[in-house]
């Protein structure tokens, strides 16, 4: 098996099949380009990991009823003097525990606290939080009011990884309002006006944030996940064609030699009587 | 381009070592006689084999009259000449002989060129008719057992190869 196995052999024998190392290449560039764009977006590189934000956002608007004096303000006691302080009423009231304590159960009846923590982006600000750490004070990051400027309308609004949680969040802050507070203070009357849902990106400051988070992360020995380039891709699987192909050449020349040379057809006792140039058809 | 005053081009070196076989073959024919020859392969490249079996006839044809006979192993059997060049279409050996006989007397060197022996049973019987038979091989493909089972058969019939013709 070896008396016809040399360095020569071996080489000529790499070179006789040198196109079917280009055939081979070209399709691993093809299989790489191919799972290049059929990979999906959780496995995108880095520039496609930039989370949405899902806002969803509700306004009311707060108006006093004409027969009420109780809550007249100033020495004009109009009634939008009175429709502001009763707005601002609502709003102390809804920035109080009680109220996140309702919103808190709500989200809990449908999500649990490890969900909670993912989908709310408490989890890539903080990694290190865990599902004991879930309680109605995790809320004050991501559900928000605000009273706007020089009127009655109260505005709250959530903001989080996840569109659905967003929209409960929100949901549960208007029956809380509608449901429990009204019911309370009698002589307003509170409209819904709008419930406004939009996806925001993030800035690059608080990208950056998130990176550092993820970082700090990595060196605690928790897994962030990483897909190599499409470069890094090519050119391993380049090296992996070339390995295999000099292998599958290798056996070939070893269990089927050829005859190279002059002196190979010489030692079987016969003359060699010419040795043509490439022939012409 | 030439540097020097002998130095050949790719092409003038390919037509010299055509000419050098040729002469080979010649000088065979002149000291021992026997002007049927045949040209044989263990490689399966027919193009090549009778792309070599054409050049070396046009250099013989400088020097003497020479038939090149392309011997196929399929066919009705007929043998049809043109232009000095003849095919014959899986002949039998009677009439290969017949024809052989008949066309001595009109060319000085008949070249035959028969398919591998080691995969046509008739071709070996067609190499009994020639007066030598050369075997032509082509470097980096033609493989060892191909090559041995080639001069095992010919061996067979008492044939023995007057020489080897190597191309690319």
């Amino acid at each position: 098996m070896f008396e016809h196995f040399g360095l020569k052999d071996v080489l000529i024998a790499l070179w006789k099949y040198i196109r079917y190392l280009i055939i081979l290449l070209v399709l691993a560039a093809v299989v790489v380009l191919a799972l290049r764009f059929t990979r999906s977006d959780a496995e995108a590189g880095p520039q496609d990991t930039r989370p949405d934000i899902f806002s969803s956002s509700v306004y009311y608007s707060v108006s006093a009823t004409e027969d009420d004096s109780r809550y007249t303000i100033g020495e004009s006691g109009n009634t939008l003097g009175t429709s502001r302080y009763l707005a601002s009423i609502y709003m102390n009231m809804i920035n109080t525990d009680y109220c996140r304590d309702y919103i808190f159960n709500q989200v809990m009846e449908q999500y649990s606290k490890e969900e909670f923590l993912e989908k709310s982006g408490l989890l890539k600000k903080k990694p290190e939080l865990t599902a004991d750490h879930v309680s109605l004070k995790s809320l004050t990051t991501i559900f928000h009011t605000s009273l706007i400027t020089d009127s009655s309308v109260i505005n709250m609004f959530a903001e989080t990884y996840d569109k659905d949680l967003s929209m409960v969040i929100v949901q549960a802050a208007s029956d809380y309002l509608e449901k429990v507070l009204a019911t309370q203070l009698e002589p307003a009357k509170i409209t819904k006006m709008s419930q406004v849902n939009q996806v925001l990106k993030i800035t690059e400051e608080e990208q950056k944030l998130l990176d550092s988070k993820g970082a700090a992360a990595a060196s605690q020995n928790q897994t962030v996940s990483t897909t190599p380039s499409l470069k890094k891709q090519a050119v391993i699987l380049g090296i992996l064609t070339v390995a295999l192909y000099c292998i599958v050449v290798f056996f070939i020349a070893l269990f089927r030699p050829t005859m190279n040379r002059k002196s190979d057809f010489e030692a079987y006792g016969f003359p060699v009587i010419g040795e043509l140039g490439k022939y012409k058809k | 381009m030439k540097t020097a005053d002998y130095a050949q081009t790719k092409d003038e070196q390919n037509e010299q070592s055509y000419a050098f076989a040729a002469n080979a073959i010649l000088e065979t024919v002149d000291n021992q006689g026997g002007n049927t020859l045949a040209l044989t392969s263990s490689n399966t490249n027919k193009e090549g084999q009778w792309a070599v079996a054409a050049n070396i006839a046009d250099k013989l044809r400088s020097h003497c009259r020479v038939l090149l006979i392309y011997v196929t192993p399929q066919g009705d059997g007929e043998i049809a000449v043109k232009d000095g060049v003849a095919k014959a279409d899986n002949p039998s050996p009677e009439k290969l002989g017949a024809f052989l006989k008949e066309k001595k007397e009109t060319a000085d060197i008949l070249l035959l060129c028969l398919p591998p022996v080691r995969l046509y049973a008739q071709a070996l019987e067609y190499a009994k008719m020639a007066d030598k038979l050369y075997l032509v091989e082509r470097t980096c493909h033609s493989t060892y057992g191909d090559f041995e089972k080639t001069l095992g058969l010919l061996s067979t019939y008492d044939i023995h190869p007057a020489g080897t013709i190597l191309y690319r």
